[in-house]
Formats: C-alpha cells, sequence, structure tokens
C-alpha cells in the first residue's frame, strides 16, 4: 500500500514518477466520476486531464484532512460542472420532448442492468439534469450545496431532480417493458 | 412515487459510485506536458544552467585575458627594473673591484716585475668578468673574491717577506690594495728580482686554487 503523505510529498518536490504514481492511483476511479458528468469518454478525458492538472497545482493544500481520493474527487466533480458552465454558455436548452424522445430509442436489452448501462442512462440525461441528479443520488449534496455550485435556486435543484428521476425511471420502465417483451417472444 | 425515486437513487448510486474505466493511454503525457510547474522548473534549470555555464566561460575569458593583459604590461617594466637593478649592482662591483685591481696593478708596477703583471692582470681578467656577469646575489661571492685577493695579497707579501720580516701588521690587516702597494715597493725594492718568478708562479697556483674553490 502506498503512503499517500510521501506520495504527496514526492509531487510537491515535482518528482515526476510521483505524480505518475498518484495518477495512476486514481485515473480510473476518477473517469468513473468524469463521464458520469459528461456524455462521452472523449469529453469525460478531457475533464479528467483539467481535474489532475489541478490537482498536481492545488496540492499543496491538502492538509490531510479527509483521505486523498475524496478531495481529489471533489476536485474532478468541480471540473465537471465547470465545464457543464461553459459548455451552458455556448450552447441552449435543449426540449424536454425532444430528450423524452431520445430516451425511448435507447436500447437497453439485459435485464440487470450493468454499471455501463446505468451510465449510458445517466449520460442521455439533458445536462442540468445530470448535474443536478449526479450531486443528489450519487455525490450525497444537499440541494442547497447544489444550488450554490451550479449557481441555481434551491428549488429548481429540486425540480431538476425530480425531472431527471421521472426521466431515468421512464426509460427503466422502456427497459422492462422491452425485457417483458423479449422473455414472452 | 417516493420510494421509486429512492429506488432509482439508490440503483443508479450503488451501479456507479465506484465505477471505473481506464483512461486513454496517451492522456498521462498530455496531462506531464501540461504541468505548469514541472515544465518551467525543467526548462528554467535547464536555461539557469546555461546560464551558469555561459557566465563561468565568460569569467574565465576575462581572467585570462587578465592576465595576459597584465603580463606583458608588467614584463617590460620588470625587466627594465632587473636590467636597472643589474646595472646599479655591475656599478657599485665594478667602482669597487676595478680600482683594487687599479691598485694592485700600481703596485705590481711599482715592483718592475713583469711576471706579477701578467699574473694579476690575470687576476683582474677573472674578477672582472665574473664580477661583472653576476647580479646582486652574486654580490657576495664578489665580497669572497675581495677576500680570495686579500689572502692572495697576503700570501703574496708573505712569499717576499720570508727573507725580509719587516711588514707591518697593521698594513697587512688593512686591506688589499694598502698592504700590496705599502709592503711590495719596500719588499721588492731592497730585495732581489731573483724572488720575482717565484711569486709569480705562486700567484699563477694560488689563483688556480681560488678559481675552483670559487666553481
Amino acid at each position: 500500500m502506498i503512503n499517500e503523505k510521501e506520495l504527496v510529498k514526492a509531487c510537491l518536490n515535482n518528482d515526476s514518477a510521483a505524480q505518475k504514481a498518484l495518477y495512476k492511483l486514481f485515473a480510473s476511479k476518477m473517469l468513473g466520476v468524469c463521464l458520469r458528468y459528461t456524455t462521452n469518454k472523449m469529453e469525460a478525458e478531457d475533464v479528467l486531464q483539467d481535474g489532475f492538472i489541478k490537482v498536481f497545482k492545488y496540492l499543496s493544500e491538502y492538509k490531510f484532512n479527509g483521505s486523498l481520493e475524496g478531495w481529489v474527487r471533489k476536485i474532478m466533480v468541480n471540473t465537471a460542472l465547470n465545464n457543464y458552465k461553459s459548455n451552458l454558455k455556448r450552447s441552449f436548452h435543449v426540449d424536454i420532448n425532444e430528450i423524452h424522445e431520445s430516451m425511448i430509442t435507447t436500447d437497453i436489452r439485459s435485464e440487470n442492468l450493468s454499471e455501463k448501462d446505468l451510465l449510458k442512462l445517466i449520460q442521455e440525461l439533458p445536462d442540468g439534469y445530470r448535474m443536478v441528479f449526479n450531486l443528489y443520488a450519487i455525490e450525497g449534496y444537499s440541494h442547497k450545496e447544489i444550488g450554490d455550485k451550479l449557481g441555481i435556486s434551491e428549488n429548481t435543484s429540486k425540480s431538476q431532480l425530480s425531472r431527471a428521476r421521472v426521466a431515468l425511471q421512464n426509460k427503466l420502465g422502456e427497459y422492462k417493458n422491452d425485457s417483458v417483451l423479449q422473455k414472452t417472444q | 412515487m417516493k420510494e421509486d425515486f429512492n429506488n432509482i437513487d439508490d440503483i443508479f448510486n450503488k451501479g456507479l459510485i465506484d465505477y471505473q474505466e481506464d483512461p486513454s493511454d496517451d492522456l498521462w503525457s498530455k496531462i506531464e506536458s501540461k504541468l505548469p510547474q514541472k515544465k518551467s522548473v525543467s526548462s528554467k534549470s535547464f536555461l539557469g544552467n546555461r546560464k551558469k555555464y555561459f557566465f563561468l566561460a565568460f569569467l574565465l575569458l576575462l581572467a585570462i585575458s587578465a592576465i595576459i593583459f597584465f603580463n606583458l604590461n608588467n614584463n617590460p617594466n620588470k625587466n627594465e627594473k632587473i636590467n636597472s637593478i643589474k646595472n646599479v649592482e655591475n656599478n657599485i662591483i665594478s667602482e669597487k673591484v676595478i680600482p683594487e685591481n687599479e691598485k694592485l696593478n700600481e703596485t705590481v708596477i711599482k715592483n718592475n716585475n713583469e711576471a706579477k703583471i701578467i699574473a694579476v692582470a690575470e687576476n683582474k681578467n677573472v674578477i672582472n668578468n665574473e664580477s661583472v656577469n653576476k647580479t646582486a646575489s652574486n654580490y657576495k661571492q664578489t665580497n669572497k673574491k675581495e677576500l680570495v685577493l686579500e689572502k692572495i695579497s697576503q700570501k703574496e707579501n708573505i712569499s717576499n717577506n720570508t727573507i725580509v720580516l719587516n711588514t707591518n701588521n697593521d698594513e697587512y690587516n688593512s686591506g688589499i690594495a694598502d698592504v700590496a702597494t705599502k709592503s711590495n715597493p719596500e719588499n721588492n725594492n731592497s730585495k732581489n728580482e731573483q724572488n720575482v718568478p717565484e711569486i709569480s708562479s705562486e700567484n699563477t697556483n694560488h689563483n688556480e686554487g681560488n678559481k675552483l674553490d670559487m666553481i
């Protein structure tokens, strides 16, 4: 087991081997986080790259309060949210009906949803829903915290969450229907 | 409905909280190339080293040029100084030695001793040549030569005075010239010329011995 303190100290001394070791330690897990906040792997890797650059840049601010993984994860989430915000400025909101249609066309065949299938469902959510659902259901933030992070009100956060759940449930229903149909056939 | 929502939350939470996926192989190299600290440090250290080397090389060049410059400037002065010192020393030596030799010559002339003239002239030549060519460090040696000359003259006198024991002790001790001038006339004027060849032969022998000692 690698001593995190020594690893952090080595990274602070610009030890490239230590920096690579830190990257290897968290890269896969953090890519999993980034994938939930983005729509595809390429975008997720961009966020992961920016996130790790921030990790090494602000590593001196990590005071060993709590796990290093938790600290790195927070940076990744914040980077993903910044990425979302910058995308929001460049694009316009997608109509909810269009999303509903797009969700219907999603092809999920197996009964027990794999991690990849769940990820795919989340990635197909509208950006705003995806952010709130991730932050609330998976990361465990409160609506107030989510509101502060995204620059929205608590109520907006709540409504976004409920819409996200409906969307996901519909998708799961579609999946169940599809699976029942497959079984009866 | 709330239970369903909670159920949905749980499904996604459990399914995705520890979800992992390996990133592309080249992602680390991208991150590494964009690490500002490391890049700046490496480039700075490289540049810093180069600057240091250039600075050291410049200092070395300065030092070498300074050494050459000062050597070129100082050498003529030093040579001049050394030459002037040598000249002064030579003058001093020649002033001291030549009068003494001249006095010796005078004594020789007074003695009317042709063989002795030759012998002392040889002495003079040897002493002059050696004394003029030597530097300040050899000045002491010339003093020794003077002493040697003293001895020679003393021995001359002793040889001359083997028959006549009328030599003056004060004169004998007062120096080469005085001893030679004062003792020789008395001896030679009063003595036979038969002694002369003997003296001259003795002188030459002594001179040869002195030369060997000096060498």
